[in-house]
């Protein structure tokens, strides 16, 4: 157990037990699928902003995780699907999400915008970024 | 004090944080040294925190990994609690406290110092208040600013048992300037010795200090012109070194208004006495102690010999200890309401008329005896000398006490609590955010408010925002803060008729909210909400007489949560309560406070909770005991707000908030994710013979979930798809790093073959910070 936890440290991915749960395979019901669709990723972050005292940077990982399994349940994706997104293949390889985010970042600052200070246009442009790119991930993995 | 908050929240170079198992630090082990840390172990400082050697029962996790015993500080800057106000983020008074080193900088000190800026240089500081040519011998490095500088002559202060000037009211003089609080110390040399400076010349700086003051105004007196003239009075003694402390405390017969006016000139403002060194700036906390002193009297006895003198004394100046760090706030304005009912004798005696009415308060003002040798030595004797006025008589005693009613104090001060010394960290502890209590306590409080009270007196904090729109979508944390204060508190004395062996103790446990109630209300769910509620008011029911330390009760305890991990555990009520009020009975000399018992099985500090019937309730998690936080109790203590050991992108002391997002995150309920809620637990202890003390801990509250093992006990196949979906959903909107199947509770179902139910827990690493997956995926490019 000692060992496990300290791969996952060093790997600072996601950690789930669920992933190879044959659940996790199965097609969501049509009542989550309803429920993933009328999530709101905007409505969520108004929720946790006015009530409890996260950063701003972690919000926006609510928008990231939020997204995709938005678009991944739309496209059809199981659950499982989603989330090899966010784990690792190997260890020292970036997982989907995380190229996405880098990505996304990465368009961000060349739009001009900067990460520090009061940086509202900064996390509107990486949301705008990530929403395709998300898109995009989430079709390559359908094609595959 | 606020400082050192600072400096232990901002450094995040300080790798070496962890400390081993029940490992002490160096600086423990000199803590130790202390009178009374032996006596109150359990606080964890970290090695930053050497530098608030004022408070010196700042002590240690020697009995890491024991039963978690509650320690308080005793030590008090005038009743500003060192130890518990720097963990929990005092708001910080100004931005530049240490000024990072910066080698463009021009000084004479720059040739000396070493590029990295960790030359100590020693200042001898002439204590002008002392009236001696006693120095006083303090180590600071040059890059420092005056204002860290302050706080260290306050801190050397505390050391050598002198009487403490706190930094904010400080004024260092040298070659004739006062030095800006801004300033750093190296270009006060530069400045003084504007050649090589001499190797050894020492740095002489004049210590004197503005002087804080409150009026006491009985009703009845007419003009304010009387109260200014009275406070004149006092201003003139701050010119002869005297550090002049009193209150203006003004009864409800007075309108707003005319509080208001006597406020301008008291703080300056008005006319033409705005340069007068001059401050009115008394804490929050100094004015509940004040009026814990004045309502309080247990022993009913006069000051007759003078063992009992010194009883009186002590009684008088309660020591109010609190971590929350909005009690450290300025106080704007405060009115006091008389007991209709009740004796109208004043505070201060009677027979006090016209100018008399205004009293300063000196011998029961909140004092140290440490600091301060005699208690009444600071103020009376000048006072006494120089403007009898102020004073009835030197032979009334001041041991008649008030019979206020209410003590209304507003505090709230947007310059000093700016965005920049607000960090957009994980801050729980933000005291501009935590204070946001929505509810009150059960019973007489009204709702929106939060209340500490005991069975002799109620402290009503009634939080309030500041008038702004606290969370627009476009604001960011920082910004947000600004504009939310802690408005208002307010002190109820109430009957303490029934009041046995001159005990009183209670504890009290708030939801706590960022942001107004309004603003909340609009986005929560009000189910959630309400269950909220109930589960705090279940906790609290069982917090009614305090928890008993769990060393001190076994055989019946045992036996109680044994039978309590049935479902049915109503039957134990009498007995739980019988037990538990015996225990008091015996025990009363005993203050230390026990949240919950401690749960083994993790890092963290975690708490079981009980009802009023003793079943497991809840479970607690202060922010402050999180992994690698400052007290843990199991001995992985570190700093707060640093990025967490235990997971990247995480901070400590924010788990607490991630508890409570994932509850709220959780639509409907599908996740099952237990309710969970923000939580302040305050509790109170008021005794004839000891300080008054007001404990304060802040953290996520969620609902115990009977279970019968976890997941990873169980075979998946009995699990619901639905639920391991809505688990699965859950955990992937908010990045969950710390999903292990011993972090889904299994309930079995009554049939082997029906679905069992899964209940997942322990949400303290979700939510990551974006940065931590892009900086990660960055690097990992570059290597490929």
């Amino acid at each position: 157990m000692a060992c496990a936890r300290l791969t996952v440290r060093l790997l600072q991915e996601v950690h789930a037990c669920w992933l190879y749960w044959p659940q996790a395979k199965e097609p969501y019901s049509e009542d989550m699928l309803e429920y993933l669709d009328a999530l709101d990723a905007e409505k969520d972050l108004m929720l946790l902003r006015s009530t409890l005292t996260l950063p701003e940077d972690c919000l926006l990982t609510l928008f990231i995780g939020t997204t995709l399994i938005q678009t991944a349940a739309r496209e059809g994706l199981t659950l499982h699907d989603t989330g090899m997104l966010l784990v690792r293949e190997a260890p020292d390889r970036p997982s989907a999400i995380e190229e996405v985010v880098s990505r996304a970042v990465m368009l961000a600052e060349s739009d001009g915008f900067v990460s520090t200070g009061v940086c509202e246009d900064f996390y509107a442009s990486v949301k705008m970024h990530l929403t395709v790119l998300i898109g995009q991930l989430i079709r390559a993995h359908q094609l595959e | 004090m606020t400082a050192v908050s600072q400096l232990m929240q901002r450094d995040p170079t300080n790798s070496n944080r962890r400390h081993s198992f029940g490992v002490l630090t160096s600086s423990s082990s000199a803590a130790l040294n202390a009178p009374y840390a032996a006596s109150q172990s359990g606080k964890a400082p970290s090695a930053n925190a050497t530098a608030l050697s004022l408070s010196r029962s700042m002590s240690i996790a020697s009995n890491a990994g024991g039963p978690m015993r509650r320690s308080h500080s005793k030590s008090t800057l005038f009743n500003e609690d060192v130890l518990e106000v720097s963990l929990l983020k005092s708001p910080a008074r100004n931005t530049n406290i240490r000024a990072p080193y910066q080698p463009g900088v021009q000084g004479s000190w720059s040739d000396r110092a070493p590029a990295h800026g960790h030359a100590q240089q020693e200042v001898a500081v002439l204590d002008r208040l002392q009236g001696q040519e006693r120095e006083l011998w303090v180590k600071v490095d040059p890059t420092h600013t005056v204002e860290y500088l302050k706080t260290r002559i306050q801190s050397r202060q505390g050391q050598e048992g002198r009487r403490i000037i706190p930094a904010h009211i400080q004024v260092l003089i040298f070659n004739g300037r006062e030095r800006d609080d801004n300033e750093m110390v190296r270009l006060s040399v530069a400045a003084a010795h504007p050649g090589p400076a001499p190797p050894n010349a020492p740095l002489v700086l004049e210590l004197h200090a503005r002087a804080v003051c409150i009026v006491l105004r009985r009703a009845g007196a007419r003009s304010v012109d009387q109260h200014v003239h009275v406070v004149w009075a006092a201003a003139g003694l701050v010119g002869h070194g005297t550090y002049v402390r009193c209150m203006y405390i003004c009864s409800h017969t007075h309108t707003h208004a005319h509080t208001l006016q006597v406020w301008d000139i008291l703080s300056g403002r008005e006319g033409g006495h705005a340069k007068a060194v001059f401050m009115v700036e008394p804490r929050v906390n100094e004015l509940v102690s004040w009026f814990l002193a004045s309502v309080s009297d247990f022993s009913g006895q006069q000051c007759q010999t003078p063992k009992a003198d010194r009883q009186l004394d002590r009684q008088l100046s309660p020591t109010t200890s609190c971590a929350d760090a909005s009690f450290a706030l300025p106080v704007e304005r405060l009115s006091l309401n008389h007991d209709a009912d009740a004796d109208s004798t004043l505070f201060f005696g009677e027979g006090m008329e016209g100018v008399g009415d205004c009293i300063s308060m000196s011998p029961s003002t909140p004092s140290s005896p440490r600091s301060v040798p005699s208690p009444a030595a600071p103020l009376s004797p000048v006072l006494g000398a120089k403007s009898s006025m102020l004073r009835a008589g030197p032979d009334e005693p001041p041991s008649k006490h008030a019979r206020y009613r209410d003590l209304q104090v507003e505090v709230g001060s947007p310059d000093v609590l700016s965005a920049e010394t607000t960090p957009t960290a994980d801050v729980l502890d933000d005291p501009m955010c935590q204070d946001r209590g929505l509810i009150g306590s059960p019973g007489n409080m009204e709702a929106g408010s939060v209340a500490c009270s005991f069975d002799g007196i109620s402290l009503k904090l009634r939080m309030q925002c500041a008038g702004s729109p606290v969370c627009t979508p476009t604001r960011t944390p920082s910004i947000v803060s600004r504009g939310v204060l802690l408005d208002m508190v307010e002190l109820r004395k109430v009957n303490k008729e029934n009041t046995k062996n001159n005990y009183k103790y209670s504890s009290e446990s708030h939801i706590l909210f960022r942001g107004s109630r309004t603003a909340c209300m609009n986005q929560l769910d009000e189910r959630k909400f309400h269950l909220m509620n109930d589960l705090v008011l279940e906790v609290q029911s069982g917090l009614r007489h305090g928890h008993v330390p769990e060393e001190l009760s076994t055989s019946g305890r045992d036996s109680l949560s044994l039978h309590t991990t049935g479902r049915d555990s109503v039957s134990q009520d009498a007995s739980w309560e019988e037990g538990r009020a015996s225990w008091w009975e015996q025990h009363q000399g005993d203050t230390d406070f026990d949240y919950g018992d401690l749960v083994q099985n993790c890092c963290g500090g975690t708490y079981m909770m009980r009802n009023k019937s003793g079943a497991q309730t809840a479970v607690f998690k202060p922010t402050d005991e999180e992994p690698y936080a400052p007290s843990n109790p199991k001995g992985f203590t570190g700093m707060m707000d640093v990025e967490s050991g235990m997971k990247a992108g995480v901070t400590v002391g924010g788990g607490a908030a991630r508890e409570c997002a994932a509850f709220l995150l959780d639509h409907d309920g599908r996740g099952g994710v237990p309710c969970t809620a923000m939580l302040r637990i305050t509790h109170t202890t008021l005794q004839a013979d000891r300080p008054a003390e007001v404990q304060m801990k802040v953290g996520s509250l969620q609902r115990f979930q009977l279970h019968d093992c976890t997941a990873e006990d169980v075979g998946t196949a009995r699990f619901d798809p639905t639920q391991v979906h809505s688990i699965g959903v859950l955990d992937v909107r908010t990045f969950n790093m710390d999903r292990n199947s011993d972090n889904v509770l299994v309930k079995m179902a009554s049939t082997s073959s029906a679905p069992v139910q899964l209940v997942p827990i322990d949400h303290g690493y979700i939510l990551p910070s974006y940065k931590h997956l892009e900086v990660r995926a960055s690097r990992l490019n570059r290597a490929c």
